[in-house]
C-alpha cells in the first residue's frame, strides 16, 4: 500500500513517498536523476514532464545538507525519502512519543522550522507551491484585470534589459509615461530631475545599489512611494526595504496583475487614474 | 539532443522574447566564465538575474535554475554550478515557444 510517511531521527527529518507498482528496473533506476532523462521514453508522452524534476530536487536538498534516496523493485513499487537537518520548533505529539522508534504520522503536523541558511522545499521545483509567490506560475492563475487609463510618470530602474522591458511594457499600456534607470546614480538622478509619482526600484544594480539609490532620495527629501523589486524573497530582505525608506517590496518574478495591484496600493487607485496636475505630461 | 520542451507564453511578451532569450545565451556566457575564473560573485549575481526574470516570460525552470545557482554560489559549490550550466544549456536547445492568450 502507498503513502506518505514523516518521522523525526536524531535530528533529521524524513519524508518517504512510497508508491505501489510499476517499480523501477536497475537499468531505469541508473537514469532517473540524470537530468531530461525519463525511467522509460513513453513517460512524457502519457504524462508529461521534462525529466528536470528529480535533478533539481536533489540539488535543492543537498543545499539544504540534506539528500534524496530512491529504492525500487520491478513489479512492486518505489520509495523515495527526503531527508533533511532541521531544528524541531514544535511537535504536537509528547517528549516521550519523539523519542521513540520513528512511525507513520498519518494526521499529525509537525512544526519544524528550517535552518535559516536554507532555502524552503518546494513540492515540485518546475511547479512550486504556494508559499513561494516568488516562483509561482502566475500567468494562468491571475485573470489579467480591466485595463482602465492611468495618468502619470512611473521611473523604472532594473539593470536586467528584458525585465526592463517587460515592466515598461506592462506600465505604458494602460498609458502611464515611463522613465528607465539602469542603474542607483540613473535612478537619483532622473527621479530628482523627472519627479516621478512612483518608483520601481531593483535592489541589486550596478554603479550604486536600489537600496542606496533609495536612502539618497529620502535624505534628500524625495517623499514619493518607491517600491524595491528584488528576486530574494522573505522578511529579512523586506526589513531592509523598508528602513532604507521603500513604502514595499515586490519578489521577482513579478506579475503584471501583482505590479498593478501594488502600485494603486502604494499611490491609491484615485490618483493614478485622474490626471496628476503635478506630473510633467497630461492626458 | 532531447526532444522539443514546449513552453508556454502569452502573446503579448512575443515581441520581448527575443531579448529574453538573448539575455539568456548571455547569462550562459557568464557562467561559463564564473565557472572558470571561479567568481562565484558573478555566478551568484548571474543566477539571481535569472532567478527573477524566467517566470515572469514562462520559463519557470530558468527561475529554478537560477535559484539553485545563486544558492550554490553562495557556498563555492562549483559542481552544482556546473550541472545547472548544462541542464540550462540542454534546456534552452529544446525549448519550443507555443504564444498563446494567457
Amino acid at each position: 500500500m502507498g503513502g506518505v510517511e514523516v518521522s523525526w531521527h536524531d535530528s533529521r527529518l524524513n519524508i518517504s513517498v512510497k508508491g505501489t507498482r510499476p517499480g523501477l528496473s536497475v537499468q531505469a533506476q541508473s537514469r532517473l536523476f540524470t537530468a531530461f532523462a525519463q525511467a522509460d521514453d513513453s513517460i512524457a508522452a502519457k504524462h508529461g514532464g521534462t525529466g528536470l524534476g528529480l535533478t533539481i530536487s536533489r540539488d535543492l536538498a543537498r543545499l539544504m545538507h540534506g539528500e534524496i534516496t530512491m529504492t525500487s523493485q520491478l513489479g512492486v513499487g518505489s520509495q523515495f525519502t527526503l531527508v533533511l537537518p532541521a531544528a524541531a520548533a514544535q511537535w504536537a505529539q509528547s517528549a516521550a512519543a519523539a523519542s521513540a522508534p520513528a512511525e507513520q504520522i498519518t494526521t499529525r503536523e509537525p512544526t519544524v522550522r528550517m535552518p535559516l541558511s536554507a532555502p524552503a522545499p518546494l513540492a515540485d521545483p518546475l511547479y512550486p507551491s504556494d508559499q513561494h509567490a516568488a516562483s509561482k506560475p502566475m500567468q494562468t492563475e491571475v485573470a489579467k484585470p480591466a485595463l482602465r487609463a492611468l495618468y502619470g510618470t512611473v521611473l523604472v530602474a532594473e539593470d536586467s534589459p528584458d525585465l526592463r522591458a517587460l515592466s515598461v511594457m506592462h506600465l505604458k499600456r494602460p498609458g502611464l509615461t515611463v522613465l528607465e534607470a539602469v542603474n542607483g546614480r540613473d535612478a537619483v538622478d532622473l527621479a530628482l530631475s523627472g519627479q516621478p509619482n512612483a518608483i520601481l526600484m531593483g535592489l541589486e544594480m550596478p554603479v550604486m545599489s536600489g537600496l542606496e539609490a533609495v536612502k539618497h532620495l529620502r535624505e534628500v527629501g524625495f517623499s514619493r512611494p518607491i517600491l524595491a523589486t528584488t528576486a530574494h524573497t522573505g522578511e529579512p530582505h523586506l526589513t531592509l526595504a523598508l528602513a532604507a525608506g521603500c513604502n514595499d517590496m515586490l519578489s521577482k518574478p513579478i506579475f503584471f496583475a501583482i505590479l498593478r495591484a501594488a502600485l494603486d496600493g502604494a499611490m491609491g487607485a484615485r490618483l493614478l487614474s485622474q490626471p496628476d496636475l503635478t506630473s510633467l505630461e497630461e492626458k | 539532443m532531447t526532444e522539443k520542451l514546449i513552453v508556454k507564453v502569452d502573446r503579448e511578451l512575443e515581441d520581448l522574447m527575443p531579448l529574453f532569450m538573448d539575455t539568456r545565451k548571455r547569462d550562459i556566457d557568464a557562467l561559463a566564465e564564473g565557472l572558470a575564473s571561479n567568481d562565484f560573485a558573478a555566478l551568484r549575481t548571474t543566477g539571481h538575474g535569472m532567478k527573477g526574470s524566467g517566470g515572469a516570460f514562462g520559463f519557470q525552470a530558468v527561475t529554478d535554475i537560477g535559484a539553485i545557482i545563486q544558492d550554490s554560489a553562495l557556498v563555492n559549490d562549483r559542481a552544482t554550478i556546473k550541472r545547472q550550466l548544462a541542464v540550462l544549456r540542454d534546456y534552452l536547445a529544446s525549448v519550443e515557444i507555443q504564444y498563446v492568450d494567457i
